[in-house]
């Protein structure tokens, strides 16, 4: 059919006309300029903001002690998990006399197994911070993956050196990743190029065919040779490169920052692609509305809309309908069985009397109660019913937010694969945050749970019998290609719309239109 | 009834182009015998008339060559027929009948008048002869094309100049004339050419390189018409080319249209600026609730008999006075209550003037109507009610 017919001719013709009447003064380029410099600052000052967003080491204050000497604290939560230690310290205070001796002592404040030392309650990630021989103390920061206090697992070194000189704390990097504002920064440069995109492309396409057949520009295009296709196609990459442009001059500060981030240029790359898509989809539904609503304002009302649609109605949806798919599910449960649940919830019980009444400051009193051995051996699968979020009955309701889409496919550092938990808490990294979360609502609630009661009962080597429940912790299912996928049908259905409201001869008009 | 235009001999001989706007059919008074008052009735529509009987002959002109009268040349050079044929064409819009059967052909080699009054279709049925709207039923012919199996073809055939249009208001007159060559496909080089020559042809030049946005309501008209010629198309459409052109620009436009007529190509004009159609067409073809029509077959009436304007400081006594002298009369077109006669001759006039003064109807104006397509428009209008 000729409607559909493209010549490369026709499609320069169209859109030399768009972009000529857009780019027609100097002001254009004043516009580029601006936004280059906008996004740079921003660049900047996410980077320099970032420092007191982001994960840092921690700092050592030192006090003149009364020998001349200092005094300095290490103002950092540890736990110790040495195997012949069973005791947490917290705020290690080491002492350099005079002489550049350096002694340090460790207060006993906590003890293993108590809530008050439990690194899931002091919150991830915690520090364990160790006496070297050398009188200085090295602190490892440790973090929780799963819900399983064991599963700790380093993932970025703080060194804390106490010399004679005072005291200083330092990152060491750990597999490949220094802790920076680089993922910060990214997402912050990224986020803002894509909303901006969606809410400036609205304004290049919504009125680009009522706009032009109020003015009276668009019948006398259409009679001449041009085929609809052309004409809508032209339109289309006009306004598509118009956002090229800003997205162009936005993209050396998307890879400055993906670089100092640890992501790799392809990566970025891969993103920017993304990000031009989602552009070009807004492109396409602005256009199509403008071909089907006749007033210039309905059709942007529309583009509007749709833009809201994609990128925040979804995640209200989906918010609201949470409650809906929150049901009664059957688990299976790693644990005791209820007699023995309940004699080992009276153990503790009685040993926590006991700790109440011991005072560790009394030195005639026997030794201080021990916290008893679980028993772990009892440990076997119950069938229990929970109430559970089904997130991934849902979940594709937010699969077609171009920013879901955009963070899914964001760059990242490996250690953010093999340890997202931590990497989150260290790197704020916002764009892995929102994959990260609709993941986990995509991959559904965990269907097996560890009540096994472990604490304590660790042996020489600090560790405990292997637990048979599977924890989901990676979610490596992708969302961004259905989202994706979804949009282009989005946009395609859109320009097809467009198409055929432009082919003449007209069949059927719609109402009120005009032909010119 | 291909002759129902007042005969021509009844038409002032005037070189196209020349002519000043007015053109008053009385001036030519030949001599007549004097006689009686003797209105003549208005006619009444034919009914039975056929539609396709709208088609005129050709206007003989002193000034220039007479149009070839049927199946021009270039038709035979190209092998395919010039010119718009078309038959029984009809389009409506949902329950409006835009276009209801319309029947005419419109010869390569010369310029067609489209006349109608306003909601007559004629905007519609330029909108199917472009190719940009489908008619419901009957056949189409531009350029030897149909707009619906050979629409790209016929689109690349046709110039078309809607009666409103925008232009692009930041391009420039070259850039939007560059622009249509590309878009109808015209090389870059040729494009330029052709552009830089219409630029020229409608005094355009000066501004060739302003914004779009500068030039008045008549330079952007001539530069749509400029845009409608740029590809140089086989046939022309112009709807209402010569509103807000100043008198010096409508005998260009005249001019040009003449030109292209005798270029061969097809000029189908619609237009209600009547004084200007009237000097420059070869056909008229008159439209009425989306039909051709036969207005007032001339043959029905007294060869010497036309239509008078007459008008009074009192309407109301005239008409009074006209209905008491049992003389037939028709509301004017303007909304002043001038009264149309139809008179054989200025004695007719003389008397039924001084017959009004006598009885004391304060009578200011006596005119002829100043041509026979106002007479013949005026039918149309009178059929509209």
């Amino acid at each position: 059919m000729r409607t559909w017919s493209l010549s490369w001719n026709g499609l320069r013709t169209v859109a030399g006309l768009e972009l000529r009447q857009r780019v027609r003064s100097k002001r254009w380029l004043a516009a580029l300029i601006v936004w280059f410099v906008i996004i740079g600052a921003i660049t900047w000052l996410s980077l320099t903001a970032a420092g007191t967003l982001t994960y840092r080491p921690p700092e050592v204050s030192c006090q003149t002690s009364s020998d001349g000497g200092q005094d300095c604290l290490i103002p950092i939560t540890q736990v110790d998990r040495q195997p012949d230690q069973t005791t947490a310290f917290s705020n290690p205070i080491c002492h350099i006399d005079p002489q550049g001796q350096i002694a340090c002592a460790i207060e006993t404040d906590c003890q293993i197994g108590s809530e008050e030392c439990s690194p899931t309650t002091l919150g991830r990630p915690a520090r364990i911070c160790l006496a070297q021989p050398d009188g200085s103390v090295v602190c490892r920061d440790q973090t929780a993956e799963s819900d399983n206090v064991d599963q700790l697992d380093d993932i970025v070194a703080t060194v804390c050196q106490v010399t004679a000189a005072g005291a200083s704390c330092r990152f060491e990097p750990l597999r490949g990743w220094q802790p920076s504002s680089g993922p910060l920064v990214f997402s912050l440069v990224a986020l803002f190029v894509l909303g901006l995109g969606l809410v400036v492309t609205p304004a290049l396409t919504s009125t680009s065919i009522n706009g032009d057949r109020q003015a009276g520009t668009l019948a006398t295009l259409q009679a001449t040779k041009l085929s609809a296709a052309e004409i809508a196609l032209g339109k289309l990459a006009a306004a598509w490169g118009t956002m090229l442009a800003f997205a162009l001059a936005a993209l050396p500060w998307l890879v400055v920052s993906a670089v100092i981030g640890g992501g790799s240029i392809w990566q970025s790359v891969v993103c920017f692609a993304v990000l031009l898509i989602e552009l070009a989809v807004v492109c396409a539904v602005g256009l199509g509305w403008s071909a089907l609503i006749n007033r210039t304002s309905g059709s942007t009302l529309l583009t509007y809309s749709s833009v809201v649609v994609l990128s925040v109605l979804n995640v209200i949806l989906i918010v609201l309908l949470a409650p809906l798919v929150n049901q009664p599910t059957t688990v299976r449960v790693w644990g005791l069985p209820p007699a023995a649940q309940r004699e080992w919830d009276q153990r503790v019980e009685q040993y926590w009397l006991d700790y109440e009444k011991y005072d560790k400051y009394d030195q005639d009193q026997s030794a201080p109660p021990t916290f008893p051995t679980p028993p772990v051996g009892q440990c076997r699968w119950n069938d229990e019913t929970m109430s559970l979020d089904h997130g991934e009955r849902i979940w594709w309701l937010t699969a077609a937010n171009p920013f879901v889409i955009l963070a899914d496919v964001a760059p990242k550092p490996a250690v953010a694969l093999d340890h997202p938990d931590a990497y989150l808490n260290r790197s704020g990294d916002v764009l892995f945050l929102i994959r990260r979360t609709v993941r986990q609502v995509a991959a559904g609630p965990n269907l097996e749970y560890d009540r096994c009661p472990y604490l304590g009962a660790t042996d020489a080597n600090g560790t405990h019998p292997a637990s048979p429940v599977q924890l989901r912790s990676s979610y490596d299912r992708p969302i961004w290609p259905w989202g994706l996928a979804f949009n282009l049908v989005l946009g395609v259905l859109f320009f097809w719309i467009a198409v055929r409201r432009l082919a003449v001869p007209y069949g059927r008009l719609p109402k009120d239109t005009r032909v010119a | 009834m291909s002759d129902s235009l007042p005969e021509p001999g009844n038409i002032p001989d005037q070189p196209v182009g020349t002519g000043a706007g007015l053109v008053t059919a009385g001036t030519e008074s030949t001599p007549e015998p004097p006689e009686p008052i003797r209105p003549t009735a208005p006619p009444d529509p034919d009914p039975d008339q056929p539609a396709s009987g709208a088609e005129q002959p050709s206007r003989p002109t002193d000034s220039e060559p007479e149009p070839p009268p049927v199946a021009p040349e270039p038709s035979s050079r190209l092998g395919r027929p010039a010119g718009i044929r078309t038959h029984q064409v009809k389009r409506a819009f949902g329950r409006v009948k835009a276009v209801d059967g319309v029947t005419f052909e419109a010869p390569a080699g010369a310029i067609t008048a489209l006349i109608g009054p306003n909601g007559s279709g004629k905007t519609t049925l330029l909108l199917i002869l472009a190719g940009l709207l489908k008619p419901d039923s009957g056949s189409v012919q531009v350029a030897g094309f149909d707009p619906v199996l050979g629409n790209v073809e016929l689109r690349s055939r046709v110039g078309w100049m809607p009666d409103a249009f925008g232009t692009w208001d930041t391009l420039t007159p070259l850039e939007i004339l560059t622009t249509f060559a590309r878009a109808y496909g015209l090389s870059a080089a040729r494009g330029r050419q052709r552009a830089e020559q219409m630029l020229d042809q409608v005094h355009l030049t000066e501004f060739a390189r302003s914004p779009a946005r500068v030039l008045s309501r008549g330079q952007k008209q001539r530069l749509g018409l400029a845009r409608a010629l740029v590809h140089d198309p086989e046939a022309l459409l112009l709807d209402e080319p010569a509103s807000g052109l100043d008198p010096r620009s409508r005998v260009e436009l005249r001019d040009t249209l003449r030109d292209l007529a005798q270029a061969g190509k097809t000029v189908l004009v619609s237009s209600h600026v009547l004084s200007e159609l009237e000097e420059v067409y070869d056909h008229a073809v008159f439209l009425s609730h989306g039909r051709t029509v036969d207005p007032t077959p001339a043959s029905e009436r007294p060869a010497s008999a036309r239509g008078w304007r007459l008008h009074a400081l009192d309407p109301a006594s005239l008409r009074g006075f006209l209905d008491d002298a049992g003389v037939p009369w028709q509301a004017g077109s303007g909304a002043s209550g001038e009264v149309i006669l139809d008179l054989t001759g200025p004695e007719s006039a003389s008397q039924i003037l001084r017959a009004a003064i006598a009885a004391g109807v304060p009578v200011h104006t006596i005119a002829p109507l100043s041509g026979r397509l106002e007479e013949a428009y005026l039918t149309l209008d009178e059929e509209r009610k």
